[in-house]
């Protein structure tokens, strides 16, 4: 037990570390000072407004890398959820502007219902990889290229609403959008939002289901072992089907904080790229929902504070760049710890043997 | 004999993995021109001492000579540089790519990056000539079966010019002509100044075609003989102290009531030969139907379109009742269960616990689903119950698949699919590569469930376990099932004869 909480730790600490590493590197090789920088970043990171902003932006992460997690499950790369999230968010958008109901109604219905886009625009890669055997990668990709063309035709001619420069969707009014859950009273932008809640129960659900259910089960047995699962009756076709449905159906949900929390509207300021920040997420968090959330708050922390690089006229890059080394190093660190866990289970199994062979030893 | 060169001297070999000696001051001795056995339990470290030879593992402590030259290998390329070669039971090859392919596999001919593909494809053609092997040098792996593919290996291996060359229980999948035929190749091997090493558990094969024994029991050399100096029951004693496994006649009756009915069952790809032709047969209660043949003649895929796996035409009933239309989950829900011929691809899932591999075939039925919960309590307990009755060493319910020895992890199969009181077993090679005591336990609860009244069909490539276990032999070839025999009377000979159609006219072409 303290050797998988270790190694799930493990993971995301490496990765952190080789990134320092290499954004020390760079800074020190320009001629900046890093520790300045460094110092710099983490005052401005660490002030109140900053954390509470990196925890909102940590939520729309958390869901991304829960989402490209369950398809990881199975050995399933779903590249498709920048699609998947921009179709569900606009469909969510719409729904919102327009359901006459409550919000404790009209806000669960529109959260499925982007669920089901979501899930929906999943659908076709799924089918194509089960019936034709095509790389779901492959097809994922083509159907985020569609994604963006259906999003820009059904904004410009369906969904527009009002007239001149800006380009969106009608406006949500306070009936459909989310809830703040708690607001610190710092200033503007200084709530948490509601999301937080739906992160955290995406989370416990993943978990749940992954980990607890019978499902979950099956999902493992075909990922490790097709021919076994097959053999004890599980269905690998439809274990690659609900795979690709339930990564796509909660892919819907990651451009709701953005589309009911602070635009209120579908228009050009939707975030685009959270997939490869919320797969860096899940590959620094091991796919573990816990190991996921850490991932999730460094990623939103240091992206957070590398913006006050600029004012102090350090390279703004800094915070991209430690970005992107975490994303490769979160790969690598993935490889290494993954080798050192299997190498202390080996040792676990050998002692046990030995303990074994010493017992029917000592019987004879 | 005595004038023979030296090819190989282990001195004082010792393996330890953490604390666990698995190899423990192992002196050998093999000379040019000999087959040398090795034999020993299962864990015994005969696989660990070859993989040492090979190049695979470095030993702790201990040197190595080969030819008089002493050597370190740093890995298998060293070891094939020396001329050492190794086959082992599970084979390594790429299904997709064809025979004279994967023989020249990390070893092409031809200038630099460029693949001369006649030549290659020409050397390996002679190779197997010369080795008596009749093999289609173009064909694709992925249409062998095991005994062809075994060949393949050993022609990997003879490409790479192997002076040593080290079979790790080559007959455990092969018919007794096949074996003949393998030990005569070995024959020529060592006529052409080679040294042969081969593993194996069958004593009376070692007795045969051996010239020098070496017996290991754990992790030492506990003997050295040869065929004439000893017995297979002296050589039983050595390796395990336990005696060889017989079945005592039954007592009990065979029910009247068919437990598995099968009619007309065929397996056909379009346009291809029907690998499973037109099949019919009947499986009464507390009766094992063995069914022997040659590999590859249709078997697999019986037991395959049976479990529901493969799509077949023709009638299945399970105790009166038409499975055809049912999914694989559906038939096991109904009753049957199943061993499979490979239980590291198929039985196990090796990386997961035992815990979750007690639930394998069972994860969508009470206690082990609650709801729509996986019980890991129950599974647990199911491990443990596995564990307990049917003796499996060295595994909790919490300790991977993975870390039980073959024999262990066979019985653990065995038990998890006799433990749930099944209707019809379907059973494949229950007993393939484990050692005597792990067979006589197996036997033992297959024996049990058959007197408890379990209709058993029974696969199998060990012609001694179907002539032990079965109350009626059925002969497959060509898919198609071409003579019933009562296999009291019979021995393993006449069996092999009526299998490879060497006798009679019973099979039918």
């Amino acid at each position: 037990m303290t050797r998988r909480v270790l190694v799930t730790l493990a993971g995301p600490v490496v990765s952190v570390v080789l990134a320092l590493l290499v954004t020390t590197i760079f800074l020190e090789a320009g001629g900046y000072s890093s520790l300045s920088a460094y110092s710099v970043m983490w005052d401005y990171g660490t002030r109140p407004e900053s954390l509470v902003a990196a925890l909102n932006d940590a939520v729309p992460l958390y869901l991304a890398g829960v989402a490209s997690a369950f398809a990881l499950r199975l050995g399933l790369f779903n590249i498709g959820i920048d699609g998947q999230y921009r179709v569900a968010a606009l469909s969510g958008a719409v729904l919102a502007a327009n359901l006459p109901l409550p919000l404790p109604i009209r806000l669960p219905i529109t959260l499925l219902f982007s669920c089901a886009i979501g899930a929906l625009w999943a659908l076709v890669p799924a089918l194509l990889r089960i019936y034709r055997g095509v790389s779901e990668v492959i097809t994922s990709i083509l159907m985020n290229s569609i994604a963006t063309t259906v999003v820009a035709m059904l904004l410009a001619n369906v969904f527009r609403e009002g007239t001149g420069q800006s380009v969106g969707t009608a406006i949500i009014d306070e009936g459909g959008r989310m809830p703040a859950l708690l607001d610190l009273g710092l200033g503007p932008r200084s709530t948490i939002s509601g999301f937080l809640v739906v992160a955290i129960v995406a989370g416990i659900g993943f978990y749940l289901v992954q980990y607890r259910s019978t499902f979950g089960y099956t999902q493992r047995v075909a990922a490790l072992s097709p021919a076994a699962a097959e053999s004890a009756g599980i269905r690998v076709d439809r274990s690659v089907l609900w795979a690709m449905l339930g990564s796509g159906g909660l892919a819907g949900l990651i451009g709701l904080p953005h589309i009911l929390g602070v635009a209120y509207q579908y228009d050009g300021t939707l975030p685009t790229d959270l997939m490869f920040t919320g797969l860096a997420a899940a590959l620094l968090g091991r796919s573990h929902p816990i190991g996921m959330a850490l991932g999730a708050l460094v990623l939103a922390f240091v992206e957070r504070s590398s913006l006050v690089l600029g004012l102090v006229k350090l390279p703004t890059e800094v915070g991209s760049l430690f970005l992107a080394v975490i994303l490769i190093s979160s790969a690598v660190g993935y490889y290494l710890i993954e080798n050192a866990d299997r190498r202390l289970a080996l040792l676990a199994a050998v002692r046990r043997l030995r303990r074994a062979a010493a017992g029917t030893e000592a019987a004879r | 004999m005595s004038e023979q060169e030296e090819l190989v001297r282990l001195t004082g070999i010792v393996k330890r993995f953490g604390t666990f000696t698995a190899n423990d001051r192992i002196d050998l001795s093999v000379r040019a021109g000999t087959v040398h056995a090795i034999v020993g339990e299962n864990g015994a470290g005969k696989s660990t001492l070859m993989k040492i030879l090979a190049g695979e593992e470095r030993p702790d402590e201990g040197e190595i000579a080969i030819a008089g030259e002493p050597v370190a290998f740093s890995s298998p390329r060293d070891a094939q540089a020396a001329g050492v070669g190794i086959v082992h039971q599970h084979f390594l090859l790429a299904e997709a790519l064809r025979v004279w392919e994967n023989v020249v596999l990390a070893d092409e001919p031809g200038p630099g990056p460029v693949l001369d593909a006649r030549a290659a494809r020409d050397r390996v053609r002679s190779l197997a000539a010369d080795s008596g092997f009749p093999l289609d040098v173009d064909q694709v792996i992925r249409d062998l079966g095991v005994g062809a593919r075994q060949r393949v290996e050993i022609l990997k291996v003879l490409y790479r010019d192997a002076r040593v060359i080290i079979l790790d229980e080559p007959t455990a999948v092969l018919v007794p002509t096949e074996a003949a035929a393998l030990f005569a190749a070995m024959r020529r091997f060592t006529a052409a100044g080679a040294a042969v090493i081969f593993i194996s558990h069958k004593l009376d094969e070692v007795l045969d075609f051996a010239d020098e024994i070496t017996v290991i029991r754990h992790g030492s050399v506990v003997g050295r003989t040869t065929p004439a100096e000893t017995d297979a029951a002296r050589l039983a004693a050595l390796m395990v102290q336990v005696a060889m496994p017989a079945v005592e006649p039954r007592t009990t009756e065979i029910s009247p009531a068919v437990a598995l009915t099968v009619e007309d069952l065929t397996v056909a790809e379009a346009g291809e030969v029907p690998a499973l032709d037109r099949v019919s047969l009947a499986v009464h209660g507390g009766e094992i139907l063995g069914i022997a043949g040659v590999e590859g003649n249709g078997q697999s895929e019986l037991l395959l379109a049976l479990l529901g796996r493969v799509a077949a035409t023709g009638r299945v009933l399970l105790g009166g009742e038409s499975i055809d239309a049912l999914t694989t989950r559906q038939r096991r829900e109904r009753g049957i269960a199943y061993i499979p011929e490979d239980r590291h691809r198929d039985g196990l899932v090796l990386p997961l616990l035992l815990r979750e591999n007690a639930a394998l075939g069972y994860q969508h039925r009470a206690p082990l689903r609650r709801g729509v919960w996986f019980s890991r309590t129950a599974a647990a307990r199911r491990a443990r119950e596995i564990i307990e009755r049917f003796d499996v060493r060295g595994g909790s319910p919490t300790t991977p698949a993975a870390s039980l020895s073959g024999g262990n992890q066979q019985k653990f199969i065995v038990g998890r699919e006799l433990g749930s009181a099944p209707r019809v077993l379907l059973a494949a090679h229950p007993t393939r590569g484990v050692d005597i005591g792990a067979q006589a336990a197996i036997w033992r609860e297959l024996v049990t469930a058959r007197d408890a009244g379990l209709g058993t069909l029974l696969v199998s490539a060990d012609l001694d376990e179907l002539l032990a276990l079965s109350d009626r032999l059925l002969v497959m070839s060509r898919g198609r099932i071409v003579a019933e025999l009562d296999p009291r009377g019979l021995d393993a000979t006449e069996l092999g004869e009526h299998m490879t159609g060497a006798r009679g006219g019973e099979v039918a072409a």
